[in-house]
């Protein structure tokens, strides 16, 4: 009896369609719910159901589709996501899941809309990113186009596998304005054979990474096959397309004739290998042509830790104007990319009125990496450029590991000592990983202050600061919140240097010495890098640190980084260079007639700086000269 | 067993700490001013095989036993509390297999034992996976020179045991199982110590007489026996 009626009903409703399609509205139409009667059509099994136009709009809770149909979004129908509904994380408008040969098309004026601004607010929803408009997991022969997709809580569009099969396949994405999405236009997790075709992607804000469409596999055996992203338009993403991947399956990927335009950035490639699996670099090709991108914030196109022996890499017949920062920055900052580079730059006009180069290599957490096998031609505001003989002359292919200046023996480090300076030393705010070095008498008390300030929104406390004196013996400080003062007063058991290491987590701090305090300051390493930069943030101008040039050295080095400006005094106060600005990681070499020991300075004219003092300099600062600690 | 109203709170100002969840039996003793409500958050997980919600009940200081909302596993709820008189507010917690975290709200200054049913005795003062560095203060009192705290530890743990200056004492690196620890000192003055739970799993901590089993997280919220 039931089978009768189902095929009277679906009978019915082909005959109400005037064609091979169902009604959708046939099978119950309800404008304050319509989720039971959009899935009992789609449960029907019919080839083809048209979502028909019934003058309300389609109210829908999560629906899940099934094989083998074509859905049609009759123009000018609204699909909207109900109110107070997809309170789970991962709750998408529609699901695909295991589901082949599905067209969900519309016709002129068909959308479909979700209520991001409800899904952002914490009084209503749990934080998700997952509140996807359409959620494609492990589906083949998809095809989605004509609509207007809108406002999701988390992706426009997802493509990934699932725990059965690790990719979808087939997928075509045609005609989609996807605007206003809460993580990402698209997302595409893996998949072999893919086109995303005359699209425009625009205003995704809400969570990171706030991509246009961003390819991010989980896991590294997933796929990025045959993929073709073409005559697309961006604008206002934090990164139009993004590849962020630790693949090491074959990756192809061609984007072409798009046009990205008031984002952060056009182009962002990074290509993470595992420490513990480094000859895993995944082959294939990733190439850009023919695409225009303006007016970006931060970069037109940033690529990190693109190793040598990585894929293809291929920019090719692009134009980019205003760029923010520099044009094409390579990024190095992983130990395993210690070589990045490997790219084709081939036929790229840049117009740039702010910036005095085309390419950046920073290397800022992984000084001494090198930049290499970089070809092709860049013409840079009307002057073109040979890209591997700049390269060569800016000496980044330059293989030279630069090592920091070491402490020989800690406890063997003396104050200068003399007078007290007139002026009392400028604060400066310290940041990172650095160590406090106290030159100390036994029996002869120690004071001094130590102050947290905010950077941002985050407010840790510090709870390891660990005082370790010359006897081995560790003196744990009271807990040190963000916004307060720590006074410290301390009896030295032995003669010589305790030693306070101080890791800011992103804060900055100042020490303010109270009591018999003779201090200097030593960087310690990057965590990742090694590298040991002294790091300030938020100092007050022309703040003086002091550093040691030992007996014997006539040429040394100072590598600098960032926004910083300094000016390098001699021993007697006269200017004898001047680091502006450097951006990436750039190295100064300073000569001298004299080969005695001698004390020079470091005027820091600007609030943030980045300090590095190669060997055979030692990296000991301090704020005033008396203080200085040098090996005796 | 000793009465609660022979307690005394020394209180401060205090850091707001990252929380660290406390398992099985514990007590905790809220300081207590006469009209001032306090308030605060528990939030309890399941670590275990625990799902019946966690009974509570308050002794307010006059005795007076108040029941709050049962606590459900894996939530959080907010409870308040209006002493009656100054003095301390009492709280015994039995977790079972779920832990239990206490947000602080307004008024809320709070320490802690590792006894149940309000007896002062103590037992194990049980941490689940605390933070990093997490300090758990304990008071040394005048006079004692030697004294013995057992540490239990289902995993390898890091745990440092620092004096009043705040000198490391004892460091016990990647423990395991149950020991007893030692400790001599010089001072016989009363002084607040501190385990400064490093790198923990599932740790429980006993401080055996002459020590009160009274602890806080924060130095000056620690609750000393008078």
């Amino acid at each position: 009896m039931k089978t009768i009626l189902f095929s009277f009903l679906m009978a019915l409703a082909v005959m109400l369609s005037g064609s091979d399609a169902v009604k959708a509205s046939s099978f119950g139409f309800d404008p304050v719910n319509s989720t039971e009667c959009l899935q009992k059509a789609i449960d029907s099994g019919a080839k083809k159901i048209r979502i028909d136009n019934t003058g309300k709009d389609w109210i829908l809770e999560p629906i899940r589709l099934k094989s083998d149909q074509e859905i049609i979004i009759e123009a000018g129908v609204k699909i909207i996501a109900m109110a107070g509904k997809f309170h789970g994380r991962g709750d998408s408008l529609f699901l695909a899941s295991k589901v082949r040969n599905i067209t969900i098309r519309g016709e002129k004026g068909a959308s479909i809309a979700m209520r991001k601004k409800d899904y952002q607010n914490k009084e209503l929803y749990k934080h998700s990113e997952h509140r996807h408009t359409f959620r494609l997991m492990n589906c083949d022969d998809i095809t989605i186009r004509d609509l207007d997709i809108r406002s999701s809580g988390g992706d426009g569009v997802y493509v990934s596998g699932d725990k059965d099969r690790n990719y979808s396949t087939n997928i075509l994405l045609e005609n989609l304005i996807l605007d206003n999405h809460h993580r990402q236009g698209i997302s595409i997790i893996s998949v072999k054979g893919l086109t995303i075709r005359n699209c425009t992607i625009s205003n995704t804000k809400g969570t990171a990474p706030e991509c246009g469409i961003d390819f991010e596999p989980n896991q590294r055996d997933e796929f990025l096959e045959n993929i073709l992203v073409e005559n697309c338009r961006f604008s206002k993403t934090m990164g139009d397309i993004v590849l962020a991947t630790r693949l090491r399956t074959p990756c192809s990927i061609t984007i072409r004739n798009c046009h990205m335009s008031n984002s952060y950035a056009g182009i962002m490639a990074g290509i993470f290998l595992s420490p513990e699996d480094p000859e895993r670099a995944p082959p294939g090709f990733f190439r850009v042509e023919n695409c225009v991108i303006e007016n970006t914030r931060a970069c037109a196109v940033r690529l990190r830790d693109h190793r040598t022996d990585m894929f293809e890499l291929t920019l090719k017949n692009l134009t980019i104007h205003n760029p923010g920062g520099t044009a094409i920055q390579f990024w190095a900052e992983f130990p395993v990319s210690r070589r990045t580079g490997a790219a084709v730059l081939d036929n790229i006009v840049i117009e740039d009125k702010k910036n005095t180069g085309f390419l950046a290599f920073d290397t800022r957490k992984l000084p001494g990496a090198v930049l290499e096998k970089v070809s092709g031609d860049v013409v840079f505001n009307g002057e073109k450029f040979d890209v591997e003989q700049w390269i060569k002359q800016q000496r980044w292919d330059a293989n030279e590991v630069l090592t920091d200046g070491q402490i020989a023996d800690l406890q063997k480090l003396v104050p200068v000592g003399g007078a007290v300076e007139k002026e009392a030393p400028k604060k400066l705010k310290l940041r990172h990983d650095f160590r406090y070095l106290f030159a100390c008498r036994k029996g002869v008390p120690v004071a001094f202050e130590l102050e947290l300030i905010s950077v941002g929104k985050r407010s840790p406390t510090l709870d390891n600061l660990i005082l370790t004196g010359p006897d081995g013996s560790r003196q744990w400080l009271e807990l040190l919140a963000t916004g307060e003062k720590l006074h410290h007063r301390f009896t030295p058991r032995a003669d010589g240097i305790y030693y306070l290491d101080v890791d800011t987590r992103n804060m900055v701090m100042t020490l303010t010495p109270q009591e018999n305090c003779i201090w200097s300051i030593t960087p310690l390493p990057e965590k990742r890098s090694g590298a040991r930069y002294l790091q300030s943030y938020g100092s007050p101008q022309n703040s003086r640190l002091y550093f040691q040039v030992p007996t014997g050295v006539k040429e040394f080095r100072i590598s600098a980084f960032g926004k910083t400006k300094a000016i390098v005094e001699d021993s007697s106060g006269k200017a004898v260079m001047e680091i502006d600005n450097p951006g990436q990681d750039t190295i100064y070499t300073l000569k001298r007639e004299s080969g005695k020991a001698e004390i020079w300075s470091i005027l820091i004219k600007s609030s943030t700086a980045g300090l590095r003092m190669i060997e055979p300099l030692s990296p000991v600062f301090s704020l005033e000269k008396r203080n200085l600690l040098i090996g005796n | 067993m000793k009465k609660f109203s022979i307690l005394l709170l020394i209180f401060a100002a205090g850091i707001i700490l990252p929380a660290a969840p406390l398992r099985h039996n514990f007590t905790l003793v809220f300081k207590a001013e006469k009209g001032k409500e306090i308030s605060f958050e528990l939030e309890s997980k399941n670590a275990g095989k625990q799902d019946r919600p966690i009974i509570l009940k308050a002794v307010l200081h006059d005795d007076k036993v108040v029941e709050l909302e049962a606590l459900p596993i894996n939530a959080r709820q907010s409870y308040k509390l209006m002493p009656e008189a100054d003095g301390l507010c009492t709280l015994p917690v039995a977790t079972g297999g779920a832990v239990v975290t206490v947000h602080p709200g307004k008024n809320c200054r709070f320490a802690m034992h590792g006894g149940y049913d309000r007896s002062w005795k103590g037992d194990f003062i049980q941490l689940y996976r605390p933070p990093a560095n997490t300090r758990l203060y304990f008071t040394v009192p005048a006079g004692v020179k030697e004294f013995q705290i057992e540490i239990g530890c289902n995993g390898p743990n890091t745990i440092t045991i620092i004096n009043g200056e705040g000198y490391e004492k004892v460091r016990l690196e990647e423990i395991q199982n149950k020991q007893f620890v030692s400790l001599k000192r010089e001072n016989v003055e009363a002084e607040t110590w501190a385990i400064i739970m490093e790198k923990c799993t599932h740790t429980g901590f006993r401080f055996l007489e002459p020590l009160s089993p009274v602890v806080a997280f924060n130095k000056n919220d620690l609750a000393v026996g008078k």
